[in-house]
């Protein structure tokens, strides 16, 4: 499927008002707002390139080709921080920068084997934060490694925006080749799809398959 | 044969596999306390002192299709390493639903206690039951009575089919 800005938008206003129904009693970060800058990243990436996710995964998985009716059982079998396939090399996690070091890793070999192959590891302006996004950065780049981490700047760690937790509006210029660097407005909060407090009604049935 | 010796034997047995790859910092000059000193270099991937990063290489390198033997000069080191370990190499095949099997074979060294030189409490400790309660998979420690030629060869066996071990070794053994 070739998606657009159109059908983006339309499969997370789904996502969202299976929410709203009460079908949907697990943690979901629903994407927003950054529909054309993935697709022009996307332009760029083969179907035997490598992406790694973040928590924030749905615009992730459908532009790296999973169908959109096995993108939406996994969200509604409590999966949305867990879409993986590995036919199509993409692999997520929900911990903050934890695919940085395992992008490496991949990109070590796909050097090392003179493979084609690119890596591509989407981390948020929180993960950025993290140390173990700087280790990566800094490996990647000494050793040439066919990986590009993209920033995607929301200006927002959960909720905190980026001068509240460092004291600065600045960003941190990594002057890397390897890092690139995005702007957008999420048309979603962090988590949940943004209903006011109180108003959804989990169905029982859905709550008591998925109780641990 | 002494166990250093024992070790190092088992190392070259592992290198035999051309994917195998040793992962870690102070291989390339120290080898590992002397036991990868029988192993290619081309086989050994020197990393900076990062341990999480160290860890996040050896599980992207066994995604890519190779079989990484990640090495810990000291048990205490490893805890930097815990996020790459228990959130991502342990989780990983339960989380994808069986999508990848991430598979590392990791060494951590127990610092000396009975013998110089003396190292202190953060490079004695010995972690083993705190991740046999983190991991899913084999917690093994080497003692004195130990075959060591067989853990190594059931961890690599494991491997093969998508486990992960974790080696403990005694530096007082050594």
């Amino acid at each position: 499927m070739n998606h657009t800005t159109e059908t983006l938008i339309a499969f997370e206003h789904r996502i969202k008002s299976r929410f709203a129904a009460g079908e949907l009693p697990f943690l979901v970060h629903l994407s927003g707002g950054n529909e054309q800058q993935l697709l022009d990243i996307f332009s760029e990436i083969n179907d035997f390139d490598w992406v790694f996710s973040t928590h924030r995964s749905h615009y992730h998985a459908l532009l790296k080709g999973i169908p959109e009716a096995e993108v939406e059982a996994a969200i509604c079998s409590g999966n949305s921080m867990f879409i993986f396939d590995r036919a199509r090399n993409f692999y997520t996690s929900s911990i903050l920068a934890g695919v940085c070091a395992i992008a490496c890793g991949v990109a070590l070999e796909a050097k090392r084997s003179g493979s084609m192959s690119h890596v591509w590891c989407f981390v948020g302006d929180g993960a950025e934060d993290n140390g173990h996004f700087a280790e990566a950065v800094r490996y990647a780049t000494g050793h040439a490694l066919p990986v590009t981490f993209v920033i995607e700047d929301n200006n927002r760690q959960v909720d905190t925006d980026y001068a509240t937790r460092w004291g600065t509006h600045t960003r941190t210029d990594w002057r890397s080749p390897n890092v690139m660097r995005y702007h957008y407005q999420p048309t979603f909060p962090h988590g949940g799809a943004g209903l006011p407090p109180g108003s959804v009604t989990f169905q029982p049935e859905i709550v008591a398959r998925f109780a641990l | 044969m002494s166990y250093k010796g024992e070790i190092s034997a088992a190392m070259a047995k592992l290198s035999q596999d051309n994917g195998n790859r040793f992962i870690g910092y102070g291989l390339k000059h120290g080898f590992a306390g002397g036991t990868l000193n029988d192993v290619p270099q081309s086989q050994i991937i020197e990393t900076p002192v990062a341990e999480n990063l160290m860890a996040g290489i050896a599980i992207g390198q066994s995604l890519a299709g190779l079989l990484p033997v990640l090495y810990f000069e000291r048990f205490d080191f490893v805890l930097n390493a815990a996020d790459a370990i228990v959130n991502h190499l342990a989780a990983a095949e339960a989380i994808s639903r069986g999508e990848f099997e991430p598979a590392v074979i990791i060494r951590a060294v127990v610092g000396n206690r009975r013998k110089p030189l003396f190292t202190g409490r953060t490079h004695t400790q010995d972690f083993s039951a705190a991740f046999c309660a983190m991991v899913d998979f084999p917690v093994v420690r080497l003692g004195e009575q130990t075959n060591i030629a067989e853990v190594f060869t059931a961890a690599r066996t494991a491997q093969l089919r998508g486990e992960s071990t974790l080696v403990v070794e005694y530096k007082d053994l050594l």
